[in-house]
């Protein structure tokens, strides 16, 4: 679930997928922690794509059909 | 010292003077703040945001707008990542590295096939980029059709490509098939391509899709449907009179009634159809007879049928440059059009599919990942187009040109790279050029098509705009007005290329 944080002058409509602290990319390894957060958001190695051509090249899988 | 990050979208919303959204160009966060939160944000900006596309920014902010802004917001924009202590230099850094990442992860999905069964097409559209191979002897070495030894050999090959692919031969897979021309689904290449689902089906589960004209698919019948072909793209440049103008035989007769006969033929047979509408300045004004053609023939009544508009690019020589619309121009022309002619909402707009995107998020109760692209298309990283040479490509548009070709496949099934070129190609991302890796949109939009910026800069490694930025904040911004009236998000027609 959306965690909705607001304030009066804020509304969160959707999170940030991750954080990488000025320091995390200050300090080396950058490769590192960017292959593991971004395992960590979208999953393992391989991907087995399961849009086509005809659902252009997005990156995240597409949405279940809406309705279904 | 926090600073705005450089990567910051504001998206003002039309007659809403106090609230303005934020979306964030790599964190995929979505926010919606006060225009005082907004104030702030610009006041830390080292570089300027694009200029608002309804009214103006309220003046520059004074410094004292700081201390209007809680601790408990500024600490909100740091998590949504709209406030950074890197520097310019290292955030561009950061965005490159990571732009990468998520490259080499594309590379890593499961690649797909497209089929040639031939360069020849019974159609001569004057707009058409393959024209050449048509109407040019010299090219004539090209025309011939794909033969079942090729078929086999290519077949043979897909396992080494898959393994390229980290795919090993236990991996579960359901292999993404296409056909593309030419016109690959002639009556003349049914053999050939009844032989190419068949192989596949042996392999394993498929899907199969074809981009074709439609003209000749009725030889095609029983390999049509959910189990088969079971997705086609068909283009229509317009009602009957019009299209029969631009979609002609060689000897100058129109395709329109077969088509159209043809396009009811496979809907009754359960296929997908995505009509293309190709359109240009001279045929704008005919959309809404279009649109009442669709709805006469009940095709907007079938679950699998859709409509989209796409602008004709003048890539060919013979279309006129000041004929053609970009994709902004045609989006809007097509929404003002709609108030006069609601018919026209069964054409989708060319950014239908990004309204309907931010819809989910908006209207989603979990968080929705964000759907980054460090490059514009899957030319730069899974799509592998066999000719009927076996040549293999990348990209439909660099086709019949072995100098471009990606490599080939051997008489003995074996998969030869050319390195060259696969650098090339495969190397494209939002990263590769400098415009791209400082634009705050780039991980939306993936730099533009590689051709078309190629086309217009003379650089493959460049950008493509075409009016992304404007494209991007409205969709954003109707889709939340849609949004919070509580307009559901609507359905998207599925596309095949930009181009």
């Amino acid at each position: 679930m959306k965690k909705i944080r607001t304030s009066h002058e804020m509304t969160r409509l959707n999170g940030a997928a991750f954080r990488i602290g000025a320091e995390a990319v200050r300090s080396g390894g950058l490769e590192l922690l960017l292959e593991a957060t971004l395992s960590e958001v979208f999953g393992g190695d391989t991907i087995v794509g399961t849009c086509t051509e005809f659902t252009c090249n997005v990156y995240a899988p597409p949405p279940p059909p809406l309705g279904g | 010292m926090l600073r705005t990050s450089s990567y910051t979208i504001f998206v003002k919303l039309p007659d809403h003077e106090n609230d303005v959204l934020l979306v964030h160009g790599y964190t995929g966060a979505y926010d919606r703040v006060s225009s005082g939160v907004a104030d702030f944000l610009r006041s830390r900006e080292v570089k300027r945001a694009a200029k608002p596309l309804y009214g103006d920014w309220s003046p520059e902010p004074e410094s004292a707008a700081t201390e209007a802004v809680s601790d408990g917001t500024i600490d909100l924009l740091r998590e949504q990542g709209y406030l950074t202590e890197l520097s310019v230099d290292e955030e561009e850094t950061f965005f490159s590295r990571l732009t990468v990442k998520l490259h080499e992860r594309a590379l890593r999905q499961a690649p797909s096939f497209i089929f040639m069964p031939t360069y020849d097409c019974n159609l001569r559209c004057s707009y058409c980029y393959q024209d050449h191979m048509r109407s040019d002897c010299s090219f004539k070495h090209l025309l011939r059709s794909m033969r079942k030894p090729i078929v086999d050999r290519i077949f043979a090959a897909l396992p080494r490509i898959e393994e390229m692919h980290g795919l090993g031969p236990q991996a579960a897979r359901r292999r993404n098939i296409g056909f593309f021309g030419g016109e690959p689904l002639l009556a003349a290449n049914r053999e050939i391509v009844e032989h190419i689902v068949g192989k596949a089906f042996e392999m394993g589960d498929a899907d199969f899709w074809a981009v074709t004209n439609g003209t000749e698919i009725d030889a095609y019948r029983d390999l049509l449907g959910p189990a088969g072909i079971a997705r086609l793209q068909i283009t229509l440049d317009g009602p009957p009179q019009e299209h029969d103008q631009r979609r002609i035989y060689a000897d100058g007769s129109g395709s329109y009634e077969r088509i159209a006969r043809n396009i009811t033929m496979a809907l009754e047979l359960g296929v997908a159809v995505s009509v293309r509408l190709n359109v240009d300045r001279t045929n704008l004004g005919n959309l809404p007879a279009m649109a009442d053609e669709i709805v006469a023939r009940g095709w907007d009544r079938c679950p699998g049928f859709g409509a989209y508009t796409s602008p004709v690019r003048s890539g060919n020589g013979k279309t006129d440059a000041k004929t053609t619309l970009s994709s902004w121009d045609l989006d809007r022309a097509l929404t003002r059009m709609r108030e006069e002619h609601p018919s026209l909402s069964v054409l989708a707009r060319p950014d239908e599919g990004m309204r309907a995107k931010a819809q989910r998020i908006f209207a989603d109760s979990r968080e929705i990942l964000p759907s980054l692209r460090p490059s514009f298309c899957s030319a730069h990283d899974r799509m592998y187009i066999f000719d009927p040479f076996a040549d293999i490509y990348t990209c439909w548009e660099r086709t019949g040109d072995p100098n471009v070709s990606i490599g080939k496949v051997t008489p003995e099934g074996e998969v030869e790279l050319r390195y060259d070129q696969m650098q090339i190609w495969r190397s494209r991302t939002v990263a590769s050029n400098p415009v791209c890796r400082r634009c705050r949109f780039a991980l939306h939009c993936g730099g533009g098509c590689a051709i078309l910026a190629l086309n217009q800069n003379g650089a493959f490694n460049s950008n493509y705009c075409d009016g992304f930025a404007n494209r991007f904040r409205t969709s954003v911004a109707e889709a939340y007005l849609e949004h919070v009236s509580g307009a559901g998000p609507a359905r998207v027609q599925e596309r095949v290329c930009d181009l």
